[in-house]
C-alpha cells in the first residue's frame, strides 16, 4: 500500500477488532454450551457422525428395553416351569403316582388320585400365568383367553390349548403348528428381512408356546404326551379304584397306571430338558442385556466425545481469545494517536 | 514579450491565490475526512506564461513565466481499483444474500443442539422418528394388539407428521420472505438506477459549465458501489461532444457477462421488474408479427401455456430519460444465468431445485442440478414424507395368509390362481393382485396409515405439508396391523403376533431409494436415486446438504469480505484523506502563501527604489 490513511487504518482496525471479538464470542459459546459446535454448518462431518451415533444409541436403548421385557418374561416362564417340574410334577404328582402304584396300603389310591387331579389343575393354572396382560405361554395369541383350559366333554376331562384338544390325534397338525409358533423381537441381532421375509437368526423368538413345554399329542401307545393329561388320566384311574380296598377297577387300569407313571417320569425328564433350554435362552437374553447396556454406554461416550468440548482446551482457547481481544483493544487506544497536526504550532 | 513592470504583482497575486485555493482544498479535505465516499481533492495548477514566442522575444534575454494558474479541482481516484472492488463486491452481495437465505433455512432444518430439555442435541424431527420407532418396538413385547400401546404409537406418528407439516409450512414462509426480499431489492436497484441517472444529468450540466462536480461524482461512485452488490456491473466513461469543441464524459453501466446489457446510458436508465416468467421472444419487441413467446425448444409461440417459464425472471424496461423519451429496443428479459450478485443469489434461492430440476430448468442452466435453493429443500422434505407414507402404508396393507404364506379366504382355504395354484404372499401388493384377491374372497387387513388429509384415506400426492394420519387410523388405533398371518387352521391373526410390526421396524432401519422422479415428473434425472438410506438418514442428509452449503458459503463470503475490505483499503490509500498529509499540505501552502506575500513586498520595495529612489543623483 502506498499510503496508509487515517480512515484506512481505522477501517482495518475495525475489521480486525470485529474478527477478534467474534473469536472471543465463539470461544465463550464453546465454554458456555460445552458443545464443540452449535450449528450443523460449524462442523457438518461431526454433526452427521453424532446424529448417526444417536440413532444407534436410540436403537440400542429400544433393543435393550425389548430385551429386558423379554428377559423378565422368560424368567417368569422359567419360574413357572420350575414349579411345574419341581413342586408339582416331581414333588406331588410323581410321588403320588408311584405311591399309588406301589403302596401296600392301597386304600389311599383314591385320595392320591385327587392329589394328581389337583396337580394337573395346578399345572394348567401355572401354565396360564400372565406377564403384564399377556399369557406367558400363549404362543402368538397371548392376549386372548387363557390358553390352557380343562374342559369336561362327555364326562371326560379334556385339556385344550387355545381351544384345541391337546390329546386328540386329529389335531396333530394344528398342535404342531402352534408348538412351533414364533413371534420375533428385535434384540440387536441385526434385524434383517430379505424380500419381506425375516431372517430368523436376526431376531429373537419371544413366543412361548405352552404345549411345547408340557407336551401335546399322543404317543405310539395312544397315551397323551401332555403332562397334565397324564396326571389327569392317572387321577381318573386311581379314582376308579375301590375306595376301601384300593383294588384296581380292572387289570387294564393297573397296566395303564404303571405305563402312565413311567410316561409321567419321561415327561418330567422332557420338561427338565425344556426348562434347561429355556434357561439357556434366558441366559442369552441376560448376556444380550449386558451387551446392549455396554453398547449404549459406549455409544453415549462416543456421542459425548464428539459433541462435548474438552473443557480444559475450551477454557485455554477462551483465555487466549480473550487475551488477543484485550491486546486488540489496547492497540485501539493508540490507533487514534497524534498526527502531525498535534505538533503544529 | 516580457512581463510588464507591474505584471510581477500579478505573479505574486496568482501565487497567493493558488496557495489560498490549496489551503481551501486542504480544509475541505480535512473537513470531509469522515464523509462516506469522499475522494481526496487537489488543486490543478499550471505554470503561467503570458504571450507567445516571437522574433524579438529573446532579444532581451530569457523568457520568464508569469506565475501560477489554478485550472480546476481534481480527485485522487484509481478506476482500476473501483472495478476490482465492485467485482468483488458483487461476490460479497451474492454470497451474503445466499447465506442469509441458507441461515433462514437452517433455523428450521438444522437440529444441532435442539431437542427436549434433557436431551439437547438429539434433534426434533430426528428424535420424533426415534420415538415412533421406540413405540413400535414396544408393541413387539406381546402388546401388539393392546389398545393403549397402539394409541401411543399412533400419537407418536401423529406428532411426527405434524412436525413435517410444520417444517413444510415454515419452509413456505422462508420462500415468501425471500420473494418479498427480492421485490425489495429490485425496487432498491431501481432507486439506485434512477439516482445515477439524475446524477449523470447534473454532472453533465456541471461539466458543460466548467464545474467538475466532484461531490456529485463521489455520490455517484457510492451509488455504483451500492449497485455492484446487487448486480455485477461494468462501468465505462465515454466522451460525448456537447458542441463548441467541448466534450464531456458519459457514464454507461452494463451488466457484466457474455451478453452485456446496458442499464444506464448517460441520462437514460432502465427499470427492473419481476415478470410472470414466460420467456419472451427477443425479436417480438421490434417485430410484433413474430410470436410473442419462446417454447422450451426455442421455437416461437403465442400461447402463454406453451411458453417456457423461468420463475422470478427479471426484466429491464427500455432505457428512458427524465422527459420520458425511450430508447426502443434497449429493454431485456434476463435469462436464468445472465446476472450475478445478490439479485441473482435471491433468484437462485427461490428457484433452484438441485436434483429435482426439470428438463426445462437444466436446459436454461446446465449447472441446475448442483444448485440448491428453497425448492430443493421443499422437494427433499416432500420426498421423505411421501416415501415414509408409501413404505409404511404398503407395509400395513395386505391380505390374510396362512403359515405356508398363501393367501386364504375367511374359511381358511387357500385362494388359487387360474392354474389352480395357491397365490403366495408378496411384499408389495399390486393393484391387479388386489383386484384378484378381492374377487376371490381374500381377507383384507390393516389399511392406510398416512394420507394426504386427515379427512380421508387418500394417498395420492402426499407432501410434507399435507401428510396426515389417515381418517381410518385416527378413528381406530388397531388399523396398525400386527400381522397378516392367520393362526393355524383359523381365520384370525394371533393377538400377540407381531410379525408386521417387526416388518415395519425393519422398514425403519432399511434403506430406501429416493429419486427426483418421485416428486417431479419431468425431472432431468428422475430415475436416478440421489440418496439411499433410512428415513432418519434421509432427514440427516437434508440437514447435512444444507450445512455443507452454508459452510462453504460462509467461507466464500468470508474470503470475499476480506478481499473487499483489502480493496477498499487500497482505494482508501489512493482516495482517502490522511491527517499527516493534510498537515504537511497545510504547512506547505501556508509557507507558499507567505512567500507570495513576501514577493509582493519585495516587488513593492524594488519598484519603490525604481520610482522614488532612482535618478535623483545630486538632488
Amino acid at each position: 500500500m502506498i499510503r496508509v490513511t487515517t480512515n484506512g487504518t481505522l477501517r482495518g482496525y475495525k475489521s480486525s477488532l470485529m474478527r477478534t471479538s467474534n473469536a472471543v464470542n465463539l470461544a465463550r459459546t464453546k465454554v458456555l454450551t460445552q458443545s464443540n459446535y452449535t450449528t450443523y454448518a460449524e462442523d457438518p462431518a461431526a454433526a452427521t457422525q453424532a446424529f448417526k451415533l444417536r440413532r444407534s444409541f436410540s436403537r440400542a436403548n429400544a433393543q435393550l428395553e425389548s430385551t429386558k421385557t423379554l428377559n423378565s418374561k422368560f424368567s417368569a416362564a422359567c419360574d413357572a416351569l420350575k414349579s411345574v417340574k419341581g413342586d408339582l410334577a416331581d414333588g406331588q404328582a410323581k410321588i403320588s403316582s408311584l405311591a399309588g402304584l406301589n403302596d401296600a396300603n392301597a386304600s389311599g389310591r383314591q385320595p392320591l388320585g385327587e392329589v394328581l387331579q389337583s396337580s394337573a389343575e395346578s399345572i394348567v393354572q401355572i401354565m396360564n400365568s400372565q406377564y403384564g396382560s399377556s399369557f406367558i405361554f400363549g404362543g402368538k395369541d397371548s392376549l386372548g383367553d387363557a390358553p390352557f383350559q380343562m374342559q369336561t366333554v362327555g364326562g371326560e376331562k379334556v385339556l385344550t390349548y387355545r381351544g384345541v384338544a391337546v390329546d386328540d390325534p386329529a389335531n396333530a397338525a394344528a398342535l404342531k403348528a402352534m408348538a412351533g409358533e414364533a413371534s420375533y423381537v428385535d434384540v440387536g441381532s441385526g434385524l434383517t428381512e430379505v424380500d419381506g421375509d425375516l431372517i430368523s437368526s436376526s431376531a429373537f423368538n419371544g413366543a412361548l408356546s405352552g404345549i411345547s413345554y408340557i407336551g401335546y399329542g399322543v404317543d405310539k401307545d395312544g397315551d397323551p404326551k401332555n403332562m397334565a393329561s397324564i396326571m389327569q388320566k392317572l387321577s381318573d384311574i386311581f379314582g376308579r379304584c375301590d375306595a376301601d380296598t384300593g383294588a384296581w377297577a380292572s387289570d387294564q387300569d393297573k397296566a395303564d397306571a404303571s405305563r402312565l407313571t413311567e410316561k409321567l417320569t419321561d415327561s418330567i425328564d422332557e420338561i427338565t430338558n425344556q426348562w434347561t433350554a429355556l434357561d439357556g435362552q434366558t441366559s442369552y437374553l441376560t448376556t444380550s442385556e449386558n451387551r446392549l447396556t455396554e453398547l449404549s454406554d459406549n455409544l453415549n461416550e462416543q456421542i459425548l466425545g464428539i459433541e462435548q468440548v474438552d473443557l480444559a482446551s475450551a477454557i485455554t482457547d477462551f483465555s487466549w481469545a480473550q487475551y488477543c481481544y484485550n491486546a486488540a483493544l489496547k492497540v485501539g487506544n493508540s490507533i487514534l494517536s497524534q498526527s502531525l497536526i498535534d505538533y503544529m504550532n | 514579450m516580457d512581463i510588464t513592470t507591474f505584471g510581477a504583482f500579478t505573479t505574486a497575486r496568482l501565487g497567493i491565490y493558488a496557495a489560498q485555493k490549496s489551503l481551501n482544498v486542504t480544509g475541505n479535505n480535512i473537513a470531509n475526512i469522515n464523509t462516506t465516499g469522499y475522494t481526496r481533492q487537489a488543486v490543478d495548477q499550471v505554470s503561467l506564461r503570458v504571450g507567445a514566442t516571437n522574433h524579438y522575444a529573446s532579444a532581451n534575454g530569457g523568457v520568464t513565466g508569469s506565475g501560477v494558474l489554478v485550472t480546476g479541482m481534481s480527485q485522487f481516484r484509481d478506476p482500476y481499483l473501483d472495478i476490482r472492488y465492485r467485482n468483488e463486491n458483487s461476490s460479497v452481495g451474492a454470497m451474503d444474500a445466499k447465506l442469509g437465505g441458507l441461515e433462514e433455512l437452517s433455523n428450521i432444518l438444522d437440529e444441532v443442539g435442539k431437542g427436549s430439555d434433557g436431551n439437547k442435541g438429539e434433534g426434533i424431527m430426528a428424535a420424533q422418528f426415534q420415538d415412533l420407532r421406540d413405540q413400535l418396538a414396544k408393541l413387539t413385547g406381546d402388546q401388539s394388539t393392546e389398545d393403549e400401546f397402539l394409541t401411543l404409537a399412533r400419537s407418536s406418528a401423529d406428532s411426527l407428521v405434524k412436525l413435517m407439516n410444520n417444517y413444510a409450512q415454515r419452509l413456505g414462509e422462508v420462500e415468501k420472505n425471500q420473494a418479498n426480499g427480492l421485490q425489495k431489492d429490485v425496487s432498491s436497484v431501481n432507486d439506485i438506477l434512477k439516482n445515477i441517472q439524475t446524477l449523470n444529468e447534473n454532472i453533465q450540466k456541471g461539466e458543460i459549465y466548467g464545474d467538475s462536480s466532484l461531490e456529485l461524482r463521489d455520490q455517484r461512485n457510492l451509488k455504483l458501489d451500492e449497485l455492484s452488490q446487487y448486480i455485477k456491473i461494468d462501468v465505462t466513461y465515454e466522451p460525448v461532444s456537447v458542441g463548441a469543441g467541448k466534450t464531456v464524459d458519459k457514464l454507461v453501466i452494463k451488466t457484466s457477462g457474455d451478453n452485456p446489457i446496458t442499464l444506464v446510458d448517460g441520462d437514460y436508465a432502465g427499470q427492473l421488474s419481476t415478470s410472470d416468467g414466460l420467456v419472451v421472444n427477443p425479436s417480438y419487441a421490434s417485430d410484433p408479427t413474430q410470436p410473442q413467446y419462446l417454447k422450451p425448444d426455442g421455437t416461437g409461440t403465442n400461447t402463454a401455456s406453451e411458453a417456457q417459464k423461468v420463475e422470478y425472471t427479471l426484466t429491464l424496461s427500455n432505457l428512458t430519460n427524465r422527459n420520458g423519451t425511450e430508447l426502443t429496443g434497449t429493454g431485456h428479459q434476463f435469462g436464468d444465468t445472465e446476472l450475478y450478485g445478490s439479485l441473482q443469489a435471491s433468484r437462485e434461492l427461490l428457484t433452484e431445485a438441485g436434483e429435482f430440476s426439470t428438463v426445462t430448468m437444466t436446459k436454461v442452466d446446465a449447472d441446475a442440478a448442483t444448485k440448491r435453493g428453497i425448492p430443493y429443500y421443499q422437494n427433499a422434505l416432500d420426498s421423505l414424507a411421501r416415501k415414509f407414507a408409501s413404505v409404511l402404508n404398503a407395509a400395513n396393507t395386505g391380505y390374510m395368509y396362512n403359515s405356508a404364506g398363501n393367501y386364504i379366504k375367511t374359511d381358511g382355504t387357500e385362494i388359487t390362481d387360474i392354474h389352480g395354484d395357491p397365490i403366495h404372499k408378496v411384499e408389495i401388493l399390486t393393484s391387479a393382485l388386489k383386484t384378484e384377491l378381492d374377487g376371490a374372497g381374500g381377507v383384507p387387513l390393516g389399511g392406510v396409515l398416512f394420507s394426504n388429509s386427515s379427512n380421508g384415506d387418500l394417498t395420492n400426492d402426499i407432501t410434507a405439508a399435507n401428510i396426515s394420519i389417515s381418517k381410518s387410523w385416527s378413528t381406530d388405533a388397531s388399523v396398525l396391523q400386527n400381522s397378516f398371518q392367520a393362526l393355524e387352521g383359523k381365520s384370525t391373526v394371533g393377538s400377540s403376533d407381531n410379525r408386521n410390526i417387526l416388518h415395519i421396524l425393519a422398514q425403519f432401519d432399511g434403506k430406501q431409494d429416493y429419486k427426483p422422479g418421485d416428486m417431479v415428473t419431468d425431472a432431468t434425472d428422475g430415475a436416478t436415486k440421489f440418496f439411499s438410506g433410512s428415513f432418519e438418514e434421509m432427514f440427516t442428509n437434508i440437514e447435512e446438504t444444507l450445512a455443507t452449503d452454508t459452510k462453504s458459503t460462509t467461507t466464500l463470503l468470508d474470503n470475499y469480505s476480506v478481499s473487499t475490505t483489502a480493496l477498499d483499503s487500497d482505494r482508501d490509500s489512493v482516495s482517502g484523506v490522511d491527517l499527516n498529509d493534510e498537515a504537511m499540505n497545510m504547512m506547505q501552502y501556508q509557507k507558499s502563501y507567505s512567500a507570495a506575500c513576501r514577493l509582493m513586498t519585495t516587488l513593492d520595495e524594488v519598484l519603490d527604489k525604481l520610482i522614488n529612489g532612482t535618478g535623483v543623483t545630486g538632488r
